[in-house]
């Protein structure tokens, strides 16, 4: 701890005292807040640009910009994508401040693509492996059963792929699902999916926009090797109260936001339900008539502007699953709350701090009312602070330094009778904490108009604290003894640098060649050892028997617009190399199993590839063709004789095009196709008999079991899938305040049976194997309607 | 080591009657492909690996070990079976050979006589078998201990209506000290209905340690699967003290006997193996306690 607040000090000093040498006194600062003018939301990374030095600035996460220059009267050009740009005189003769709001541009259709700030960001900046979508744009992408989905569309994007048919969890560049950091208002979300995965726990209504990184992951963020995916809630319409929402063919929402007394004040509540179960008695049988299946979702959020110089926010969802079926019952969901305050200490030190709070829990129960039943139920509990400061130095250095420090408890299983006739044994797998904390420092450094750096450092901590009882496993993983540790004593800390590193230099102003090197490390990990995964999955920390995953990322792109900036393509190649990469022996058991670190095992893998993006916008068509070739592997030595195997998520091709047409001014219609390569599976070589009993008469033989070769030798059939959708807007959509709109969409038009699964079946010893292969979803037509007002 | 497949076995055997199997049937298909289609890669190449399947009980009778073959995986024959090798087990105390079965080939049968004794631990010595085909003959080892069971008090048989199946509810008391696993199987009426490892139920003590058991032993008889109980039908329970290593085994064959799928299910994997020198399947010894009822239907809650 010592240690941490010494370096959070050092930076600190390091910060005051740049800040000091390079401060010159014939400068003054033009800052404010960027909002868009319909509906006061704050816009992320919008540009201040003073046209004469080409020089300027992107707003912050918080619509907050600090643009210095020297004393003169300049031509300033306030602009984001999708909005009129605004054009400004401005006399740089004292510090001022200045709050701009932008209009919508009125004729764009809606774009479906990734979007970035200014036109030429995607050469200009120094990221890379960023997209970014809006909701807007994410609602104009087919889905299965119309349920818009931010990660179903970001399963379309160049290096990420579905963890299987129809998830919510994805993979970034051949990386576990549970190696993603995913972010709701800075609170992490664990689970991210609902209805077992097939839907994700996003309510596009509700959000701002999202960014993802697939590798480069700013300094500010960690604790996860794959990819940083940052969700913002809207902040919520200060000029009048307007709400959005649809009804679909399973579920409908309803988003409400507006000013509270006046636009200083301001809230957003969304609620999204679904009504699955109403369907039920139409197909099942006598037993499932009772059964309820459903998920709601509840997202709420409000914001107060105390003055200039103070704002804060406090948000929060709430989401679950229930499934009910006579005497089972089985739920789950994630809570999550943030707290926020922006906090100006001068015009160029923007800080915030942030307070989290996420939840996820699910309890299973059964045969209530006789001595048999029982309750399952495990919990996970995160808790943390934040400070983070942007120091918009001058025009040249944008520095960011902060903090953080989160709590993390899990109680990774818990059995019980129900009453006191029970005739089991309560059984608890002890609970966990631990404590994960890290500092950063950073700095974007235009060198010239051409070059420009990019370097920050992350120190990450990570300790486990009693009170607990940890095992000691020998070289064959039996357990050989154990160490019970008290309350709040620290038993294990790890420590670890964290450089990440950027470049680009622009060749012309149409084409840029970007740099850049990552190292990422992970703490928290999911157990879980199918390829999609249950809400069962419990979360597990490093430990004294579980050291931190770590990854070292190298890329490098080429990045080159045409046509007016329209068009946008783009290479980018990585190679990653990860360590301490957690498999599990055969068989294993990750229930209610209190020495999980005894079924795991541990080895390296590394991933590389080429990402090749084509994104245009032009008036009437949108959309990207995305090619991804890649290859993932691991070695465990314990796995696979110690030999080298495909990871579960490699897929050497990935193709997606996703197109959207503007057939007239009501009616739009949108398509994506998508091609990848089979999951890589393991199948079996041979079969053998056992189980039998010669004197038996009925069953002499036994049963056929198949006997296994090499792990994921071979791969499934290709995967491919169409699916299209036709917007049609109401007559009256530009001038009435209520605007509705039909889509219409298939999920799956050509009824592609892709294999979800596929099984060797052999009844009995003589009959032949049958190889059977079970699919999802073919033809999913839906049809919903949705309505802004 | 603790395992917790009981709870894990007794959870799941809900769930998987329950909704998450049912949700899953409604929005799944399966149909039949080729191996082509499967991308299966028939290598003709592949060594023939030995399999033993023995067990040594309590109970006094001709016990046996069965020799085969793995077997081409589209074979429809029945695997081969390994003749002419020479099997003994030795208990510590005596060391006996067990003779070629002359009804069924590939089997080897002790005297009628024989029983394993609880606390004596079995070893398995198959010689004279080539089973790679080089020519050179190989030998296989295994060992097994025979644990302890305690009696099965009563036996009582019940209807879930939710399962639409009756299940068996095994009265007995636990002992406390040890660590123990335990496997069961029942018949009807004389029939065995849990006639293959996979359908046979398997628990550790977590649940029970030291305590009675009352225990639906997650052994369903469904209608569908040609188990009916009626009124007067005699229901047999036979609990087994199994080792940690058979119970690891049963829990793999388990795990790879049944419908497969990217949610539930690990990478396969070959079940583990007592038996040295590559051979799969398994050679156990347990002992046996055995209980049965005369269903009363009268009781069923319909």
């Amino acid at each position: 701890m010592k240690k941490i607040l010494t370096i959070c000090c050092l930076i600190g000093l390091v910060t005051i005292a740049v800040g000091q040498g390079l401060s010159s006194n014939h400068e003054y600062t033009l800052s404010g807040y960027i909002k868009d003018a319909t509906n006061g939301e704050l816009l992320i990374g919008a540009t201040v640009v003073i046209t004469e030095s080409n020089t300027g600035v992107a707003t912050n996460a918080y619509g907050y910009y600090s643009l210095s220059s020297k004393p003169g009267k300049y031509n300033v050009a306030v602009g984001f994508i999708g909005y009129d740009t605004q054009q400004l005189v401005i006399d740089f003769n004292q510090n001022q401040e200045l709050n701009v709001s932008l209009k919508p541009k009125s004729e764009t259709i809606e774009e479906i693509v990734v979007t970035s700030e200014k036109k030429d960001a995607n050469v200009r900046e120094v990221q890379m492996g960023v997209q970014k979508l809006k909701p807007q744009s994410i609602k104009q992408v087919p889905v299965l059963m119309g349920e818009t989905d931010v990660i179903k569309v970001i399963q379309l994007l160049p290096g990420v792929q579905a963890a299987s048919e129809g998830s919510s969890g994805f993979s970034v560049r051949g990386g576990n699902p549970d190696q993603n950091l995913i972010l709701l208002d800075e609170a992490p979300i664990y689970n991210a999916g609902h209805f077992l995965g097939f839907f994700s726990v996003f309510n596009n209504d509700a959000f701002k926009g999202l960014e993802l990184y697939k590798g480069d992951i700013p300094a500010s963020h960690g604790g996860r090797l794959s990819s940083l995916l940052d969700i913002r809630m809207k902040d919520g319409n200060s000029q009048k109260i307007s709400g959005t929402g649809g009804i679909g063919l399973i579920s409908s929402r309803l988003t409400l936001e507006g000013p509270i007394v006046s636009e200083k004040t301001t809230f957003v509540v969304s609620g999204r339900r679904t009504y699955m179960d109403l369907f039920i008695p139409l197909f099942a049988d006598e037993e499932s008539k009772d059964s309820r299946v459903y998920f709601y979702d509840f997202n709420a959020k409000v914001n107060h502007t105390i003055n200039q110089n103070n704002r804060i926010y406090l948000s929060g969802y709430f989401g679950r699953d229930v499934f009910l079926n006579g005497d089972n019952s089985m739920d789950y969901g994630n809570k999550t709350v943030t707290a926020r305050w922006n906090h100006l200490f001068s015009q160029k030190l923007f800080s915030n701090f942030t307070f989290v709070g996420s939840d996820y829990d699910y309890a299973l129960g059964g045969s209530p009312g006789d001595g048999n039943s029982f309750t399952w139920k495990s919990n996970l509990q995160d808790w943390g602070l934040r400070a983070d400061f942007d120091y918009f130095y001058s025009p040249k250095y944008t520095i960011e330094f902060g903090g953080q420090s989160a709590y993390h408890e899990i109680l990774p299983g818990l059995v019980s009778g129900d009453d006191e006739n029970s005739i089991y044994n309560e059984v608890k797998v002890p609970e966990n904490q631990s404590l994960e904390h890290a500092v950063y420092l950073s700095n974007v450094h235009k060198l010239n108009d051409k070059l420009t750096l990019k370097y920050g450092l992350r120190f990450s901590a990570f300790q486990n604290m009693g009170a607990t009882t940890v095992f000691d496993y020998d070289d064959e993983y039996e357990v050989v003894g154990e160490t019970t540790y008290g309350k709040r004593e620290i038993y294990k800390t790890y420590t670890n640098w964290e450089p990440r590193f950027g470049a680009t230099y622009l060749i012309n102003p149409l084409l840029s060649v970007k740099g850049s090197y990552s190292r990422t490390v992970q703490y928290m990990q999911l157990a879980t050892n199918s390829t999609s995964g249950t809400p069962l999955d419990v979360w597990f920390p490093s430990s004294p028997n579980v050291k931190p995953q770590k990854a070292d990322q190298f890329s490098v792109g080429l990045f080159r617009n045409f046509m007016d900036n329209t068009i946008e393509t783009s290479i980018e190649t990585f190679y990653k190399k990860m360590y301490n990469t957690v498999d599990y022996k055969d068989h294993a058991n990750l229930y209610l199993n209190e020495n999980l670190e005894g079924e795991l095992r541990f080895g390296d893998s590394q991933a590389y590839g080429a990402e090749f993006l084509v994104r245009f916008n032009r008036p009437k068509w949108n959309g990207w063709i995305g090619y991804t070739w890649s290859q993932s592997k691991r070695t465990i030595p314990e796995i696979n004789g110690g030999k080298s195997f495909l990871a579960p998520y490699d897929h050497t091709h990935d193709v997606s095009i996703v197109l959207s047409y503007q057939l007239s001014k009501r009616l739009s219609a949108s398509a994506n196709w998508v091609y990848i390569t089979g999951n890589p599976y393991t199948i079996p070589v041979d079969s053998y008999v056992v189980g039998g009993n010669p004197f038996d008469p009925i069953n002499p033989d036994g049963e056929v079991l198949t006997g296994y070769s090499d792990r994921n030798a071979v791969r499934m059939p290709d995967y491919h899938r169409l699916d299209f959708s036709l917007t049609l807007k109401g007559k009256k959509y530009d001038t009435s305040r209520w605007k509705g709109e039909w889509v219409f969409s298939m999920y799956n038009a050509y009824g592609q049976k892709n294999a979800w699964a596929i099984n060797f079946v052999r009844d009995d010893n003589t009959k032949p194997m049958i190889i059977e292969k079970t699919y999802l979803f073919t033809f999913v037509p839906s049809v919903s309607y949705n309505f802004k007002f | 080591m603790n395992f917790s497949q009981s709870i894990y076995k007794v959870v799941f055997t809900s769930v998987r009657f329950g909704v998450l199997f049912g949700l899953l049937s409604l929005i799944s298909c399966t149909e039949e492909i080729s191996p082509e289609d499967a991308n299966v890669q028939r290598d003709k190449d592949i060594v023939p690996k030995l399999v033993v399947d023995g067990r040594v009980t309590t109970d006094t009778t001709t016990h046996w070990v069965r020799l085969s073959l793995t077997a081409d995986l589209f074979s429809t024959q029945k695997v081969p079976a390994v003749l002419d090798a020479v099997v003994t087990i030795d208990d510590g105390y005596e060391e006996i050979e067990l003779e070629p079965y002359d009804q069924v080939p590939g089997v080897y049968v002790t005297p009628a006589d024989y029983y394993g004794v609880p606390g004596r631990t079995y070893s398995l010595l198959v010689r004279n078998v080539d089973a790679d085909g080089d020519g050179e003959m190989e030998e296989y080892r295994a060992q097994s201990e025979l644990k302890r069971v305690n009696p099965v008090d009563s036996v009582d048989v019940g209807y879930n209506k939710h399962w639409g199946g009756w299940t068996v509810l095994l009265y007995a008391s636990e002992p406390g000290e040890t660590e123990d696993f335990y496997g069961f199987s029942t018949s009807i009426n004389g029939k065995v209905a849990t006639n293959a490892y996979s359908k046979w139920g398997i628990t550790d003590d977590r649940l029970f340690n030291g305590s009675t058991i009352r225990l639906p032993v997650a052994v369903v008889f469904l209608p569908e699967e040609d188990h009916v109980v009626k009124d007067g039908d005699i229901v047999e329970l036979e609990m087994y003290g199994i080792t940690e290593d058979f119970f690891t085994f049963l829990w793999g064959v388990q795990r790879e006997a049944g419908f497969k799928n990217p949610m539930f299910s690990a990478p396969p994997a070959n079940p583990k193996s007592n038996v040295s020198n590559g051979a799969l399947g398994f050679f156990a010894a347990y002992s046996v306690a055995r209980n049965h009822a005369v269903v009363d239907a009268s009781k069923f809650k319909k």
